[in-house]
């Protein structure tokens, strides 16, 4: 299994953990990542609210490279998964709007044939690779943790662009903690947003929003959340005590990447998963299974 | 088939708090949950309140949360909510707004966003015809209002809306759909009065969450909060923290091809803000000291020079669209 790997700009600046556990988990599941070193924000939906053709263009360039190495796109946010997912697909359904995006990529030496496929990481791992195979290489079972799977929104809606699952009624996330021997928990926010778009527009509004998810999560009695997406990931770690502090909330959740948590359970060590650099340690809840 | 109601049951002044109870239903095959509700108010408990009346999504009225998602009860069969595995079928009231009785809620808020909208047309009055005369609009002057004009304001949106559920100020999905369908109507005289007015309600608040795009007459809010976004920045209207995001975003993709997210928040705090880069200080040690930074320098792609390339091409050929018609246009409408 080959991929063309899209790490998003997140994962190569405020979230490198995320990035450093998914290369050390592909390599121990055996997943070829050739890192995509030369591809642009996915424009994450700003681009497209200021420019709609910028976004898809500079998202066709990305998708011509990883046509001509001969490999679909697997990348590791929700938001880059929407935003290709999103592009791709109106690339693929508008051959004149393609034409004219190649007539631009043309000057670069690159051509968009409409031949990429974009997964999320989640997807990869629950599809591609699959639960059975999944389930071979985890040599640490994580028995008795109880996950709260945070599928968020945009690897979910609209169904359109993304299309892997039922909304309403996500399972992939569950199917994954149940196959590295953990307990998936339910609760009601595990498809409502983080409020990480609008964090630096309206603060108040954005941690209001992770908080509630936090405290959906503490409330289901999980002992930690993981998420698939490093903007989530922000909101719901890397302002946990701000956010906290700003909504006189009492809540402290850890919170891993989807990366870590499988790679814990395939015996991965915590300290190449960078467990270390999460804000909000996981060391006390994770105590029983490492 | 069989199926089990779990419905919140509510009366202000009278129970201490919502809880809910439980019905056995045995309907036929094709039933809807309105059927299972009406079934309940007739045979079994005359005291349930809630709204409904057209049994076919035209009137809007029976919008409700049903196993955590808003919809329509008269086009949502029994059994499309038991696949999968579900045992039950749990009910309640709209979000975001206060319950009267049972799943009747108060939508006192729900209109008042649609008041602070405007949603009637502010013509031009000297273009606007005589007496005898129509005012006439083209099928393709209106189609990038059409959607919007299949709303039937049921509020399944509003409810779902992840941003609504916190922030009373937030417009929501319905209201600012409606804006665009006067913002986009070609008889409208108010285009820049109203995307000022949008963007002082809040049109930069949506949080991109996509749950409005599940709307049962498919109206597509969170294109039309795109579309209003692009066209305030387009009006000139960019001293707000929401097109400033949006304008430095871009520029920070332009520059290295990857967001360079440290800078950003330092851009939008405003470098000569001290008060305002004290305030994010902690935050800033906080993820500096957990290796979050990226320092010295922000990773650029191979080939910044690529990207920049891509922006100046696009730019001219969307200038020089401007100067002729005909060509392929991309507008927010492309599916989002």
């Amino acid at each position: 299994m080959k991929y063309a790997y899209f790490t998003g700009c997140v994962a190569k600046g405020t979230c490198p953990e995320l990035h450093h556990s998914t290369v050390a988990l592909a390599k121990v599941l055996g997943i070829e990542l050739w890192e995509m070193t030369d591809a642009s924000c996915c424009g994450a939906g700003v681009i497209h609210d200021e420019n709609p053709e910028l976004q898809i263009t500079l998202n066709a360039r990305t998708f011509a490279m990883a046509e001509a190495a001969g490999m679909d796109i697997v990348n590791i946010c929700s938001t880059c998964q929407q935003n290709l997912g999103h592009d791709n697909r109106v690339l693929r359904e508008n051959p004149a709007l393609l034409d004219r995006v190649n007539r631009v990529l043309a000057d670069s030496g690159l051509h968009y044939s409409g031949n990429v496929q974009v997964k999320n990481l989640l997807w990869v791992l629950v599809s591609d690779y699959g639960i059975e195979r999944l389930k071979e290489k985890v040599v640490h079972p994580l028995t008795g943790l109880r996950v709260a799977p945070y599928y968020g929104c945009q690897l979910l809606r609209p169904v359109e662009d993304t299309g892997f699952e039922d909304p309403d009624n996500p399972t992939s996330f569950d199917e994954l903690i149940l196959a590295l021997g953990a307990t998936p928990v339910d609760y009601p926010g595990k498809t409502r947003c983080c409020g990480f778009h609008i964090l630096t527009v309206n603060e108040n509004t954005s941690t209001k929003m992770a908080v509630k998810r936090l405290e959906e999560a503490r409330d289901a009695a999980a002992d930690i959340m993981a998420t698939p997406c490093p903007l989530c990931h922000t909101s719901l770690d890397a302002y946990q005590p701000r956010a906290a502090r700003m909504q006189g909330s009492g809540v402290r959740m850890p919170v891993l990447h989807v990366s870590q948590l499988v790679g814990l359970a395939c015996g991965i060590d915590p300290g190449v998963l960078k467990l270390g650099q999460l804000m909000v340690s996981p060391q006390a809840a994770l105590s029983g299974v490492l | 088939m069989k199926s089990t109601f779990v419905i919140q049951r509510y009366v202000p002044g009278k129970d201490a708090a919502p809880h809910f109870e439980r019905y056995e239903l045995d309907l036929w095959d094709e039933a809807t949950i309105l059927d299972g509700l009406n079934y309940i108010k007739d045979n079994e408990d005359d005291s349930l309140s809630y709204r409904r009346a057209c049994r076919h999504a035209i009137c809007g009225s029976c919008a409700m949360v049903v196993n955590g998602y808003t919809k329509l009860v008269c086009t949502t069969p029994i059994a499309s909510e038991l696949k999968s595995g579900r045992s039950e079928i749990r009910i309640a009231p709209l979000r975001a707004m206060k319950p009267i009785k049972d799943l009747v809620v108060d939508m006192s808020a729900f209109w008042q966003h649609f008041r602070d909208v405007e949603p009637w047309l502010q013509p031009d009055e000297a273009a606007v015809p005589g007496p005898n005369e129509e005012y006439r609009v083209t099928p393709e002057q209106i189609a990038a209002s059409r959607k919007d004009l299949n709303c039937i304001l049921c509020a399944v949106c509003f409810s779902d809306c992840g941003v609504v559920e916190v922030d009373p100020h937030f417009p929501g999905p319905p209201a600012l759909a409606k804006a665009h369908r006067y913002v986009m109507d070609p008889r409208d005289d108010k285009r820049k009065e109203r995307l000022q007015r949008l963007v002082d309600l809040g049109v930069w608040d949506c949080a991109h969450a996509y749950n409005c795009m599940e709307c049962p007459k498919h109206v597509d809010p969170a294109h039309a909060i795109a579309e209003l976004r692009r066209l305030s920045i387009e009006a000139g209207i960019t001293g707000n923290i929401g097109a400033k995001h949006s304008q430095q975003f871009t520029k920070s993709i332009g520059r290295g091809g990857r967001l360079d997210e440290t800078r950003l928040v330092l851009e939008l705090t405003g470098i000569t803000n001290v008060a305002g880069q004290i305030r994010n200080a902690p935050q800033g040690t906080r993820m500096l000291l957990k290796g979050k930074l990226p320092l010295p320098m922000h990773q650029k792609v191979d080939n910044p020079k690529e990207v920049h390339r891509i922006f100046k091409a696009v730019n001219a050929g969307q200038q020089a669209d401007n100067q002729k018609d005909g060509n392929v246009q991309v507008t927010s409408g492309s599916g989002r």
